[in-house]
């Protein structure tokens, strides 16, 4: 007995010293790369995470919402523009890119500023490795994988255009990278990599379809190639990328900035032509392709972001699929459309509202300009021929998109009139603290572009969205700025038949087909054409995320970005009848220096590597 | 525990009795109580078989001796050795004296006991009369201030989750400096809802000496819990109850509605509105003033009607503990109750408020199935319940809404209840009342079963002072979550003041219903085989062990088990008591890492000398009784490493449910998200565990007659491997950077224990003591990025270094131009909207003009104390004693934020402190000039969060030093005789206090820090708390 217990606990520890394979993992739960490499099905799969990263730069909860109006913390980045003021305090773009204190690590501003860069090459190396692996990926015809090399090329295009446009010229990888590499690579000029971008596209081309099949929707097709190639042009051709860039901001080494070498008047109206051409490109497309591409008409321009996303206005979308009110899609993330769609009054917390700025930028129905500048005290010099009137009646008789934008106060919207009024019969608890007005915005408007108005609290009515990177608009109005860059407004100098003049004026005149060229545009020289022009596209494309790159490209953020916001205060008069007064009130003062012109890379990248330089003024 | 161990090793000692003499006996102490167990050895001429025997329940003995002539040692713990000499037969009357002396104590360490005078490592214990002062409910809050080298810090007062974070030693990694916990000799998850009156002992295992049997799981140290055992004696019965009151320790204050809007309407003026944009307009103020309408103008102190101001909490202990010969029992049952602080008094069904209920339950049995083979079971089971109000999810979130509300609730925004007696609401929609009392509740129990049987053979047949034990253990937890939902519908006042009422109603009021519930479980495997010997030849004292031991832990809903496995090696030997060395190995792994690189080998070696006991010391000992000098050295590994299991190997995964969200979709008419598989780790074959050198030196000495006990310890540790992922390479790379075993730190420190008792007269006992711990870390290397800004590398700081801008000052309006833009000799501020006077003037430190995220240096300390110390001293008098402990941390940092320190946040309020802040202006509606500009303690208020003095910085960062009284007690034995009678040997009524006094800098929460995670900062936890108690103990 004694000895059997005695051998048996000597076996035992014997045992122990050999039998460490009782901590084998037998069995596994997760992939290896030999198997999603070696099989089809989970080849798509990863393939597919290339889209994961179009925009909505995984891992933040703050910017997974629709349509970008939640993108950063709670709010869109119109609010960094002139066009709209976030309300969300903390951690939307008023507490970083308005107050011009914004750097790589502010908070709020880290989704815009530091995510691109590693969202970007995150997606860069997804489409390096599909490349590398897809000719070995057995069971793959010959079809199938010139379809993945394509939709790769045109990714990985994609995403250096959203570093570029950013940052400047940056790092170009095109091979999968492993951690024992030398990853100290330098800055690509910015020309250098537009041409890469652009061999890339002209490499994908040729194998993507002309229209996907509807459940494929979503993905590239030619004309979002040659769009994207457009817009990598026009970029290019713009001042920012071509012109001399001297900024100062603080007593820095000159070492660790990052220079561009700017480009000879010839060779930019060469780059205005590129992009013309370019541009013209996509027009062709659709033309040739029994009108593959068309003009949202004025009923459907309320709805191109929801609604039919086959919407011929569409050259390429992220498929943000279904959302009802309270964001039970689980695409919504952490924030619900009603956090940042919907107002106060009508059970949400909107995150960002458009400004009195964008509202005087809109024309009169018949074209003319209601206000030509302001005054040094911020008062509106008013065109008394335009008819407009600063008062309650400022919004009618305007540009159609007006209404179809924005809601203004006693607009019909969800069954009730928005009240956006405070009453001065009770002074004593008005303001923002005690009582707000029941719609309450910081500037007396709210986003209608974006928002169904069958979202709604308590309803369960669910919505398509998309978030649309390129659409037909935009496209016309690239040729017309292009053109009229190159050669004015009124050159055809490119034999197409279509001048700057008529491009901007399909545009303008669009949402009235009945009166086809009453707002036909007045301009007489190249520099006034571009004025309207550039005034047609903050409007159009409001809440689109593409008012910021319009002005940062011409360098015009001073002239624009550093000043005043405005909204409205309006006060109920009486009750019967019911009569308001209104009241510009200045919401924000506006910071914007001159190095905010480009992005600063993240310092941490910039600490990890001795060649990546900064920045100028970062 | 300590006892039958030693009386094991006394009966190892194989009995061959030939001899005929027969002596017999009666053992008491000093008062003639008769002491049972005393072990009685005559003493062997030959050194080998020894003969002896113990003395039993009326302190009698009967020993057969083999010589004649010879000498008896009668040994007890705690009691002075004493020898006799004897001449035939004979009937011997021994009094013992009880020993001032701690030496003789059972110190238990890894894998074994031994005497304290032995033990050459660095080990602290306390014991349970110690641990039963404190009231505190979880015993991790007990143990504050009493273990040399232990810092615990408490986060949080929440029934039931109250656990505080214990390091030991501070904390040499940045990844999981937990130390290992030992429950009865079994590795067990927790150990702070161990009812204090089951244990016998905590000690904690501080160097390498001690600490690599546990190979890769003893860097962090260890803590070993040994409850109670049975013993021979007839049985006592001791019945405890406790009752008792709970009080927040600390809380916010903040101002009332009239001071709240004087101080908004400051915000707005200095914020660039005019008055009359003013929130506040003098017909409000005034009625705040006056409260004249308690539902337009409200002044609710939300703190005053959400929390109680005292919330009981009662805790019962009945335990028996005997034995006979042959089987030894210890039994304990308790049950103990928490209530929540909140004033959830809406609902007459059901409990919304916080409360903790635990049960628990202790079988300790130990029988000796024959003289060589003894069988111990024990069996501990608990099921603890805690409820918290609320029911949208887990606990956390609902604490922090509950608490959210609080913080940021003002007190105008609504009045409790509008003039038609519903919920009130005002904009923000919240009523924070309501939080706790409208929307249900969460209830969550645990079930804990954790038992283990193990067999002691003793094999002296084989060879004298060989043993063998086998020991298997399963432990087995469940925790299940039960939700209540309930949605209650709020009004919010529409009208004015001289309209009628009107609200606007928000949600439904529905009935209170299930919705859903979540269980987790986890059961545990653990076996253990050992083989002792302990023997003595001569002046030659040898103690081995050789163990092997394999643990399967295994998670409800994962299917691969975490395992680990050992061999523990342990030799100790000392000459003459004398000399005394002790060589210890560790050899185990885990499945965590590859193969071939599982297995760690952890030796470590330490040696003693007891310059007492030498010759030439003699002159010295009427000052100096004892001097132990002690030293050891060795290597420890930690494998709690962090990051995901099997780091080892590459992996590919689909999102997880959190990032599910950004899932690309395609199609146009029902978009559906489509199965994505990205690379989610990069394999890092050669992962291993964190390993650490670690090197002790100790001085243990007792002076005047050992009424001075002090011990002294020094140590340096160097540790490395230590996981993270590799900062320094670039996000090129497009996924996760590997982690990698790089990083290095080291610790250093001391700990100065020192007790000293004594007697006044007769009567008067008293008795002070004294600990002082000091663990000072430092990054020695991070793979930082190369060009890292100098002053913002971690490398050279201490590990959770706080960083931040340095203020200088307040801008004065003198700094200013007159088109209100800063005077050009001072650096642009890009932090927050522009600096206006009295803001924080931040320092420019690279001086490049621009005060930006380069210029953030490090701040103040870590949020872990570098220091501790807890001292205590007590009297006793006939029947009275009096005690009182204090206990203090320093060189500690706290960083608060959001609506703890900031004005206004997120609309919220203010505090008392913010009325020091820095203000000049003209009141518009007085035009009473407003200048604190000599006095602010606090920067300008500001109405937006874009306050550029709302950042980390050198003035908010908090000095949280403390020094608290965290016990006080006063008892009396009532010296009746009449209860003798009915059988009751001795009863104590007593009355104490936890954290009855705090004394620190941070004043609106506890200076150890409110709450867990990431909003730790914004005080949205349960308060740490203050317990006046009273409770009577009654042995039978």
């Amino acid at each position: 007995m004694k000895k059997i217990i005695f051998y048996t606990l000597l076996l035992s520890t014997v045992f122990y010293m050999s039998c460490d394979d009782l901590l084998d993992k037998r069995e596994s739960s997760t992939l290896t790369g030999k198997q999603v490499f070696s099989d089809p099905t989970l080849f798509q799969k990863y393939h597919d995470d290339i889209y994961t990263y179009y925009h909505y730069w995984p891992g933040d909860w703050a910017c997974q919402s629709f349509g970008g109006l939640g993108r950063i913390g709670y709010s869109s980045f119109e609010g960094a523009s002139d066009l709209a003021e976030a309300s969300r305090a903390v951690a939307g773009t008023n507490a970083s890119f308005n107050l011009g204190n914004w750097s790589p690590n502010a908070y709020g501003a880290q989704v815009e500023l530091t995510w691109p860069w590693t969202g970007s090459y995150a997606a860069i190396r997804r489409c390096n490795v599909v490349l590398e692996k897809v000719d070995s990926v057995p069971g793959l015809s010959p079809v199938k994988i010139n379809d993945y090399k394509s939709e790769a090329l045109f990714s990985r295009a994609f995403f250096y255009f959203e570093l570029i446009k950013r940052y400047g010229g940056v790092p170009y990888i095109t091979k999968s990278l492993t951690e024992k590499d030398d990853l100290n690579f330098i800055r690509q000029p910015f020309d250098s990599c537009v041409s890469k971008i652009v061999k890339d596209l002209d490499e994908a081309y040729p194998n993507l379809p002309l229209k996907r099949d509807a459940a494929e929707f979503g993905r590239p097709t030619k004309g979002a190639a040659l769009a994207l190639k457009a817009k990598v042009f026009l970029y290019a051709a713009s001042p920012l990328n071509t012109e001399s860039y001297d900024v100062s901001n603080g007593a820095r080494d000159a070492d660790l900035y990052f220079y561009e070498q700017p480009n000879t008047p010839a060779e930019i109206q060469q780059k205005w032509i590129t992009a013309a051409k370019a541009a013209y490109e996509v027009i062709a497309l659709a033309e040739n392709n029994n009108n593959l591409y068309a003009l949202a008409d004025s009923a459907h321009y309320e709805n191109i972001f929801y609604g039919d996303p086959t919407n011929k206005e569409i050259l390429f979308s992220r498929v943000d699929g279904k959302f009802s009110f309270d964001g039970s899609k689980a695409l919504m993330g952490w924030v619900s459309f009603k956090d940042v769609g919907a107002s106060k009054g009508y059970g949400g917390s909107a995150g960002t509202y458009p400004t009195q700025n964008l509202i005087d930028m809109y024309e009169m129905k018949d074209g003319s300009i209601p206000i030509l500048g302001y005054r040094s005290d911020g008062s509106p010099i008013i065109n008394p021929a335009s008819g407009y009137t600063d008062d309650t009646l400022m919004w009618t008789n305007r540009d159609l998109r007006l209404k179809k934008t924005v809601l203004c106060n006693q607009d019909f919207w969800q069954e009730r009139k928005v009240q956006m009024w405070f009453d001065k019969n009770n002074p004593s608890i008005s303001g923002t603290e005690m009582k707000d007005a029941q719609d309450y915005t910081t500037t007396g408007y709210l986003c209608k572009k974006m928002w169904p108005e069958e979202l709604r609290e308590g309803k369960t009515a669910s919505v398509i969205m998309n978030w649309i990177w390129f659409r037909y608009t935009d496209v016309i109005l690239w040729y017309a700025e292009a053109l009229n860059q190159a050669y004015g407004p009124d050159v055809d100098a490119l034999g197409n038949g279509l001048t700057a003049r008529m491009a901007l004026n399909k545009i303008r005149n669009r949402m009235n087909p009945a009166f086809p060229t009453m707002r036909n545009v007045v301009a007489n020289t190249k520099e006034e054409f571009h004025e309207r022009l550039m005034n047609e596209r903050a409007i159009e494309f409001v809440y689109e995320e593409q008012r910021w790159w319009d002005v940062i490209r011409y360098k015009k953020g001073i002239d624009v970005f550093n000043k005043p916001i405005y909204g409205l205060r309006i006060y109920r008069t009486s009750t019967d009848p019911l009569t308001f007064s209104v009241t510009r009130k200045k919401i924000e003062n506006r910071v914007f220096y001159d190095y905010m012109h480009k992005y600063p890379i993240p310092y941490s990248e910039i600490e990890k590597s001795t060649n990546l330089k900064q920045n100028l003024g970062w | 525990m300590k006892k039958h161990i030693f009386i094991f090793l006394i009966l190892s000692f194989s009995v061959t009795a030939f001899a005929q003499n027969r002596i017999t006996g009666i053992v008491a102490d000093e008062k003639g109580e008769p002491l049972v167990g005393v072990s009685i050895v005559e003493k062997s001429t030959d050194g080998l078989r020894t003969n002896g025997t113990i003395t039993d329940f009326d302190g009698k003995f009967v020993l057969v001796t083999k010589q004649k002539q010879g000498t008896l040692n009668f040994t007890y713990i705690g009691y002075i050795s004493i020898s006799k000499a004897f001449n035939g037969s004979g009937n011997f009357r021994i009094t013992m004296k009880e020993s001032k002396n701690d030496l003789e104590e059972v110190v238990v360490t890894g894998y074994m006991s031994q005497k304290k005078m032995s033990v050459v490592g660095s080990v602290s214990t306390v014991n349970t009369k110690e641990l039963v002062q404190s009231p505190a409910s979880n015993l991790s809050n007990a143990l504050a201030g009493r273990l040399t080298g232990l810092t615990t810090v408490q986060n949080s007062g929440q029934p039931g989750k109250d656990d505080a974070s214990l390091y030991i030693r501070g904390r040499s990694t940045w990844v999981n400096a937990k130390p290992l916990v030992i429950v009865d000799g079994v590795e067990r998850e927790n150990f702070t809802q161990v009812d204090a009156n089951e244990v016998e002992s905590i000690s904690i295992l501080k160097d390498a000496s001690e600490t690599a049997v546990y190979g890769v799981r003893g860097a962090n140290g260890v803590l070993i819990i040994t409850t109670k055992r049975g013993k021979e004696k007839k049985p006592v019965v001791s019945l405890s109850a406790q009752y008792g009151f709970q009080q927040p320790v600390n809380l916010p204050h903040f101002l009332n509605s009239y001071e709240t809007a004087l101080l908004r309407n400051e915000s707005y003026l200095n914020d660039g509105y005019s008055a009359d944009k003013l929130p506040f307009q003098p017909n409000a103020l005034e009625a705040f003033r006056t409260h004249s309408d308690p539902y337009h103008y409200p002044d609710v102190d939300w703190y005053k009607v959400v929390l109680k101001n005292a919330a009981p909490q009662a805790q019962y202990n009945l335990n028996i503990q005997g034995g006979t010969k042959t089987a030894r029992y210890f039994l304990s049952a308790g049950y103990l109750y928490q209530d929540g602080l909140f004033n959830a008094s809406m609902n007459e069904d059901y409990n919304t408020n916080f409360r903790f209920d635990r049960f628990n339950f202790r079988s300790n049995i130990d029988i000796d199935l024959s003289k060589q083979l003894m069988l111990s079971v024990s069996i501990a089971a608990r099921m603890e319940d805690t409820n918290e109000p609320g029911a949208t999810g887990y606990s956390s979130g609902e604490i922090q809404s509950a608490f959210s509300a609080l913080t940021r609730t003002t007190p105008y925004e609504t009045p409790v209840f509008q003039e038609n007696g519903k919920p009130g609401v005002g904009p923000a929609n919240v009523n924070p009342w309501l939080m706790v009392n409208g929307y249900g509740y969460t209830q969550n129990k645990k079930d804990v079963v954790e038992s283990t049987v193990s067999l002691n053979y003793k094999l002296d047949k084989i060879t004298p002072g060989l043993s063998a034990k086998a020991l298997v253990s399963y432990d087995s937890y469940i925790s299940e979550q039960k939700k209540f939902t309930k949605n209650t519908a709020v009004y919010r006042l529409d009208s004015g003041p001289d309209e009628e009422n009107s609200y606007t109603v928000s949600g439904l009021d529905t009935e209170i219903k299930y919705n859903n519930g979540d269980t987790n479980s986890y059961d545990k495997f653990y076996m253990e085989g050992a083989l002792n010997y302990a023997r003595k030849f001569g002046k030659h004292n040898l103690t081995g062990l050789l163990l092997g031991n394999f643990e399967d832990k295994t998670f409800s809903g994962q299917y691969i088990p975490y395992r680990t496995m050992g061999l523990v090696g342990r030799v100790l030997y000392d000459y003459n008591q004398k000399y005394y060395s002790s060589l210890s190995i560790g050899y185990n792994g885990s499945e965590n890492f590859a193969k071939g690189k599982r297995f760690g080998f952890f030796p470590s070696l330490a040696v003693g000398w007891i310059v007492s006991s030498e010759d030439f010391f003699s002159k010295y000992t009427d000052i100096v009784e004892f001097l132990k000098l002690r030293a050891s050295y060795g290597l420890v590994g930690n494998d709690k490493i962090g990051g995901s299991r099997f780091m080892y190997t590459e992996e590919y995964s689909g999102r997880d449910s959190w990032s599910t969200l950004s899932v690309p979709a395609f199609g146009t008419t029902d978009p559906i998200n489509v199965d994505i598989v990205t690379l989610s780790r990069i394999a890092n074959p050669d992962l291993t565990w964190e390993k650490s050198n670690k090197f002790n030196i100790g001085l243990d000495a007792n002076f005047f007659d050992n009424k001075l006990t002090t011990n002294f310890d020094a140590f340096y540790e160097y540790r490395w491997d230590i996981l993270m992922d590799k900062a320094s390479i670039p996000v090129y790379l497009g996924v996760t950077s590997p982690s990698a075993n790089i990083g290095k730190t080291q610790n250093v420190g001391f700990e100065l224990e020192a007790k000293y008792s004594n007697k006044i007269g007769k009567n008067l006992k008293y008795w002070i003591r004294g600990n002082w711990s000091v663990a000072k870390n430092k990054v020695l290397y991070k793979d930082e990025p190369a060009n890292k800004i100098a002053w913002q590398k971690e490398e050279g700081q201490t590990i959770g270094q706080f960083y931040g801008f340095q203020v200088l000052g307040f801008f004065d309006i003198t700094d200013f131009n007159d088109d209100g833009t800063l005077k050009s000799e001072y650096a642009k501020q890009l932090v927050g909207e522009a600096p206006q006077p009295g803001d924080f003037r931040y320092r420019d430190v690279n001086s490049d003009g621009v005060v930006d995220d380069r210029d953030k240096v490090a701040i103040g300390h870590s949020d872990i104390p570098e220091g501790t110390f807890g001292f205590s001293y007590g009297i006793e008098y006939k029947g009275f004693d009096f005690s009182m402990m204090w206990q203090g941390a320093y060189n500690v940092s706290m960083r608060i934020a959001g609506e703890m320190l900031y004005e206004f946040c997120e609309g919220g309020k203010v505090q008392d402190f913010h009325l020091n802040r820095w203000a000049y202006y003209t009141d518009p509606f007085t035009n009473e000039l407003v200048d604190t500009r000599a006095t602010a303690t606090y920067p300008r208020l500001h109405s937006q969060s874009s306050s550029p003095n709302w950042t980390t910085n050198s003035f908010f960062l908090y000095n949280s030093s403390y020094l608290k009284l965290r016990n006080i007690e006063i008892g009396y034995e009532l010296p009746i005789p009449q209860l003798k009678q009915l059988g009751v040997n001795r009863l104590r009524i007593y009355l104490n206090s936890n954290n009855l006094l705090t004394l620190s800098k941070v004043k609106q929460v506890d200076p150890e820090g409110p709450g867990y995670g990431s909003n730790r900062d914004r005080g949205w936890s349960y308060p740490q708390l203050a317990i006046y108690n009273m409770g009577i103990n009654i042995t039978f």
